[in-house]
């Protein structure tokens, strides 16, 4: 088995806000091989993109705080590095770089007095050993291959002047123009028209098959995961609460979040029924609950059981497939200790 | 979670959104400092002529008989203002146990003491300050009770004026005296009224008239918005301390009058703001039903839009406080202020006509007096702003 | 672009009457009335012949006699390059006025008349102007007049509806009284519309009001001139580092510096200057008044070494006599900025597309200024427009608390004496300036930020 491209390994990201310390994320264990692509689904605020965020270092700090944990980072035939712990010059050499990142907001995410082609070309000439010319080039190429006509002359377009889904492929471009070996797509398709989404995602998926890199996709979408991820890991208040191939988390979802986030979800050729909704609020992450931060919302929940006291730990119930409830079905799988995050490979 | 954030703030502190507001302005600093001078300022005001007079509190003539020359000499103003200080304090305390309409109570008194005392009220022309200190240096009265301040602002001692001009500050005189040998810090205290009125009146004016000069515009827009921006217009083009300057060579000079211009040249602000903010409110859902609802104009106004675009104007309101009273220290200072009663400005105007000598107490006092008060209402302002909206600091002051 | 700065231009025109006129009326309604300071002293109760003389001759000067508004129209006229001439404006060729003069030559009754030579001629040319005749033709006028006491009487009342006529007409005092009546009076003579030098008109003092601003103006744009780079750079550099070390020490004490300088009054800070740093009783390092010293102009250029030791040249001496009111009029407005500038720094700094920069591996530096001051630079372009109107009024006091003899000070003085044509020029001029600031803030507001174009 071949050894993860990064590696999460119970990292806390906490906040100081003037209302508390925020626990925005609390322990979450990720793993991504070379050419997976991981689906990240959860309800808003559960603490997606900050994990995302971090491994960048680009919490703001303050408020932010990276209080425990460690992220692994292992380029080709290197000993893996911990992000967290890289200097600033570092970091930035591995930003844009090895590891690129997409935002949710097109709209906002582009600086509105350069023009496209000025903030692609900062991102070349900062990391390869090309001259002006040739980043010029490699601009064009990136952006025919993100599917814009005329590239060349869009290159002086201002960000304004183009749509929504037009931004965002130009964001794509300029992740992409350095050819990353991890991509980090924040909600990407979130704040766009569907069919234009669904563009985005066939692009992203092609782009991924040729050029063999990993993605991250963060979504609060199941369909969107469903589609377009090998494993996805369900994130409930900062911590993971379930995490396998799609295959198996869609066939047997483990964890009585998921199973919610399933039931609230209407699926096509099936008879009309309500849907079921999660009752309750995502918790204040400032103010979770004792135990299992889901028992209060917890169809499943029994008093006799730990819910209310300890927090569950991620365990394996069914081989390569994980969750983090007390009475999950198949509870004595083996324990897996915490270090031994989950190594989900590729599917297929 | 900012929403559940919200809810919980709300459950704790069940109040309206004024309320909350205020509270939390008050909550800083910055506004506590600010309101501590301003309160300071407001006392002086107040108090002026009990602080500071050449007339006695208290005074035992020969005979024996008690009188109150301080009292005596009170002016019309005095009186209003000294009577309706203890009445409102009354009122207050009275409605900690008794609910009543006290502001409809309050409003009434005042307009009945106005006219009792303005048609009673008939302080002494002739004044003679000397009067007293030499009836006391013979030995026509026994005893004599004076103010903190013995002197009043326009008192030049003219029984010894060439050894009172310009004495630096003694324990006497604790600022010093003029170039014409009146006691500075009783003029400090009594130029107070003027400092504090001039502020309040000035940008109420300006606020009635940017208020509904800008509703009007933002609610109606078409023909009467294009009407008003080119009045906003005219009137942001205007090099305003020119025009102040005008008006007060022009029509003489008068404190009301200085008022008034200052709230004629000073509503251009608030009417753009309150305009822009109508603008968008008209959108709004809540307007547009009642507007379909068919509530007269006046309520739609008044009641609908109002309070909700309102909050913002009053941080530059009293950021126009302070602009205000720096207007009228400035024209003061140029020579175009009051004559006969004294003003910070017209003080440190005073420092520069004594023939190429500077006498450090004539320009420090003064001068910190309008520092500070336009400091504090900045400050006061600031704090409401943060409170208001963090986000409100970009269209700040200017 | 073009066309947009045209509509602009355009659309200044009605805002500039409006101003005059706000300003016009403010004084032509007041109580005293015009001219008020010169008027009553000497036009006081029992006004005199030679007082009421004078009156009549400023109302003459400026048709005080006439309605406010239609002053104001005579105004108007006066200042707008496209109108039409006033009498006074038309010039008579030398073979028009020989031409007159040989008529009155060769009559009898002009010769009869004793007087300077050259007396007739003058009222013949000032009647000509008046009337829009040509000299010869106000010789012919004139000759009627002067002979017909009926004749004069017609022509002094067609002047003047009002003129008082005591004793019986003999072409004597029919001269007299044109000679009276005729001196300063002018009209417009809607016949002949002309593209014309706009004339700001006469002060009270006599001297014309373009060349008293001609004088003032330059003093007060180099004033500003000087003053707003200093504002921008010390407020630029101030507002980076505070937003660059936010909460920390700098960033707090700035933040109170600023704070309190911008409620620093400049009265206050002109006179303690003064007080302090000119005068003999503390620190004599800088002159209390004026630009120059007397000598300035027998400087050289550059400071030198001359035979008398160490000479410090005319810019030096400007920059002394300069020191303290530019100070003044420096440190409220980089106050303001630098605040303003720490704001927008920290707005942008938590935009996304920052987030967007930092994630592609750009440094910190390039970060805040390549990108985030790019954008913050915007809402400094917004106030600057409202920067200039707040230097002119701190140029007012410093002009005059410094006796700098630039516009302020001589805006103040005008409107102390009540000289309408200066306050008129002087708010002319200072609307344009506003007004020209305002369209240059949008330009340049446009060529900062590609969202905005004009088109
Ligand atoms: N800059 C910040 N300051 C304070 N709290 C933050 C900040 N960024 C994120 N958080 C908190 O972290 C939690 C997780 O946020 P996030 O990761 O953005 O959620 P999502 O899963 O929707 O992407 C949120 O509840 C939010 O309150
Ligand atoms: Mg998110």
């Amino acid at each position: 088995m071949t050894e993860p491209l990064l590696r999460i390994e119970d990292l806390a990201v906490n906040f100081d806000t003037p209302s508390g310390v925020v626990k925005a994320v609390n322990g979450v264990h990720l793993s991504i091989y070379p050419g997976q692509t991981l689906g990240v689904v959860g309800e808003s605020g559960c603490g997606k993109s900050v994990s995302a965020l971090s491994t960048l270092q680009l919490v703001p700090t303050p408020p932010g705080c990276y209080e425990r944990g460690k992220i692994w980072w292992s380029a080709k035939g290197e000993p893996p590095v911990d992000l967290l712990t890289q200097t600033e010059k570092q970091m930035q050499s591995i930003r844009g770089n090895d590891i690129a990142m997409i935002f949710q907001e097109p709209m906002t995410s582009l600086n509105p007095v350069y023009t496209v082609g000025e903030q692609i070309l900062e991102a070349i000439l900062l990391h390869q050993a090309v001259g002006r010319a040739q980043a010029i080039e490699i601009a064009v190429t990136a952006l025919e291959d993100v599917g814009i006509a005329d590239a060349r002359s869009r290159l002086k377009t201002y960000p304004h002047q183009l749509s929504g889904g037009m931004r965002q492929r130009v964001m794509i471009a300029m992740a992409l123009a350095c050819q990353p070996k991890l991509l980090l797509a924040d909600e990407p398709t979130t704040a766009l028209d569907v069919t234009i989404q669904a563009q985005i995602l066939e692009l992203l998926r092609e782009l991924q098959i040729k050029r063999g890199m990993s993605i991250m996709l963060i979504t609060h979408d199941l369909g969107v995961v469903a589609q377009n991820a090998d494993v996805v890991a369900v994130m409930y208040a900062g911590r993971v609460v379930e995490y396998g191939s799609v295959h198996d988390v869609f066939d047997r979802p483990q964890h009585p979040y998921t199973r919610g986030l399933f039931d609230s979800m209407p699926r096509l050729g099936e008879e009309k029924h309500r849907l079921r909704t999660i009752e309750g609020n995502v918790p204040d992450p400032g103010n979770l609950p004792s135990g299992c931060p889901f028992h209060p919302r917890c169809r499943d929940w029994q008093e006799d059981v730990q819910c209310a006291q300890a927090v569950p730990p991620l365990q394996e119930v069914f081989p390569r497939h994980w969750a983090a409830c007390w009475h999950g079905t198949g509870c004595d799988q083996g324990n897996a200790s915490l270090a031994d995050i989950p190594p989900v490979s590729t599917t297929a | 979670m900012t929403k559940d954030l919200q809810t919980k703030s709300d459950s704790a502190l069940p109040r309206s959104y004024a309320a909350r507001i205020l509270l939390d302005t008050m909550g800083r600093w910055g506004a506590r400092a600010g309101l501590l001078w301003i309160g300071i300022v407001a006392f002086c005001a107040i108090f002026a002529p009990v602080i500071a007079s050449s007339h006695p509190i208290l005074l035992q003539t020969a005979d024996g008989q008690w009188t109150s020359p301080m009292l005596r000499h009170l002016s019309a103003v005095d009186v209003i203002l000294l009577v309706m200080t203890f009445w409102t304090g009354l009122l207050l305390i009275v409605r900690m146990w008794v609910k009543y309409p006290w502001f409809k109570i309050w409003c009434f008194s005042l307009l009945v003491l106005t006219v009792l005392s303005l048609s009673f009220v008939k302080p002494p022309k002739a004044i003679v300050y000397s009067h007293y200190r030499e009836i006391l240096a013979s030995g026509d009265a026994q005893y004599a009770f004076f103010a903190v301040v013995p002197y009043s602002p326009t008192d030049r001692f003219r029984e010894r004026v060439e050894e009172m001009r310009l004495l630096s500050p003694s324990g006497e005189h604790w600022m010093g005296t003029t170039g014409s040998g009146e006691d500075l810090l009783s003029r400090m205290i009594h130029a107070c009224r003027i400092a504090l009125a001039i502020g309040f009146i000035a940008t109420g004016i300006a606020l009635v008239l940017g208020v509904t000069i800008g509703g009007l515009m933002g609610y109606f827009s078409g023909i009467v918005d294009l009407l008003g921006m080119r009045l906003v217009e005219v009137f942001s083009a205007i090099p305003t301390i020119f025009l102040l300057i005008a008006f007060v060579a022009f029509y003489g000079r008068n404190l009301y009058l200085i008022m008034v211009i200052l709230g004629l040249t000073g509503w251009v602000g608030y009417a753009v703001f309150v305009r822009a903010e109508f603008l968008k409110l008209r959108q709004q859902d809540f307007v547009q039903a009642a507007i379909a609802c068919g509530l007269p104009l006046r309520s739609v106004l008044f009641r609908h839009m109002l309070p909700n675009g309102i909050t913002p104007v009053l941080v530059s309101a009293s950021f126009g406080v302070a602009g205000a009273i720096l207007s009228e220290s400035t024209l003061s200072f140029l020579g175009l202020g009051l004559v006969e009663e004294p003003s910070w400005g017209q003080m440190l105007n005073e420092t520069r006509g004594l023939g190429g000598s500077f006498f450090w107490w004539m320009g420090i006092y003064p001068g910190l007096a309008i520092f500070l008060t336009v400091f504090a209402y900045n400050l006061v302002g600031e704090s409401l702003r943060d409170a208001i909206d963090p986000h409100l600091k970009k269209a700040s002051h200017l | 672009m073009l066309t947009y700065i045209f509509r602009r231009l355009a659309l200044m025109l009605p805002t500039l009457v409006g101003v005059t006129a706000v300003v016009f009326f403010i004084m032509a309604l007041a109580p005293g009335g015009f001219g008020g300071s010169v008027l009553n002293e000497q036009g006081s109760q029992n006004e005199g012949e030679e007082s009421r003389r004078i009156r009549e001759y400023f109302n003459r000067r400026y048709g005080l006699d006439q309605p406010a508004i239609i002053q104001y129209g005579r105004w108007l006229n006066q200042v707008s390059p496209v109108g039409f001439l006033t009498s006074s404006q038309i010039q008579f060729t030398h073979e028009q006025l020989a031409e007159a003069q040989t008529a009155i030559d060769a009559d009898p009754l002009f010769g009869s008349l004793k007087g300077r030579p050259g007396h007739m001629l003058a009222l013949a040319e000032m009647l000509a102007k008046y009337q829009d005749i040509s000299p010869l033709e106000a010789t012919r006028l004139l000759n009627d007049a002067l002979g017909e006491a009926s004749a004069g009487e017609n022509l002094l009342k067609e002047i003047n509806p009002e003129v008082e006529i005591k004793s019986p007409l003999t072409a004597k005092t029919t001269a007299a009284l044109l000679l009276l009546e005729l001196a300063g009076r002018q009209r417009i003579l809607f016949a002949r519309p002309a593209v014309k030098m706009p004339d700001l008109g006469q002060s009270l003092r006599g001297r014309r009001v373009t060349q008293l601003l001609g004088e003032a103006v330059p003093i007060t744009l180099l004033l500003n001139l000087i003053t707003i780079p200093i504002i921008y750079s010390i407020a630029l550099v101030t507002g980076i580092l505070a937003a660059r070390y936010r909460g920390r020490a700098f960033d707090i004490i700035s933040g109170f510096i600023m704070l309190g300088l911008w409620c620093l009054p400049v009265i206050w800070v002109g006179v303690m200057l003064i007080g302090y740093f000119a005068n003999t009783q503390y620190w004599k390092f800088f002159p209390t008044d004026g630009l120059h010293a007397l000598e300035a102009d027998t400087m050289r250029f550059l400071p030198s070494f001359g035979p008398e030791g160490f000479e410090r040249g005319w810019l030096l001496d400007a920059a002394w006599h300069l020191a303290l009111p530019i100070l003044c009029l420096t440190y409220g407005g980089f106050a303001v900025l630098s605040k303003l500038t720490r704001g927008s720094i920290l707005d942008n700094i938590s935009c996304d597309y920052v987030r967007t920069v930092r994630a592609k591996g750009v440094s910190e530096h390039t970060v805040l200024f390549r990108h985030v001051l790019r954008n913050s630079l915007l809402p400094l372009i917004t106030v600057s427009a409202s920067i200039l109107p707040a230097l002119f009024v701190g140029s007012v006091v410093v002009e005059n608390i410094f006796s700098i003899p630039g516009m302020g000070k001589l805006g103040v003085e005008a409107a102390f004496m009540k000289d309408r044509e200066v306050v008129m020029g002087t708010t002319l001029l200072g609307g344009l300036l506003g007004l020209a600031s305002e369209l240059l803030r949008d330009i340049c507001y446009a060529a900062a930020d590609p969202r905005v174009s004009y088109e």
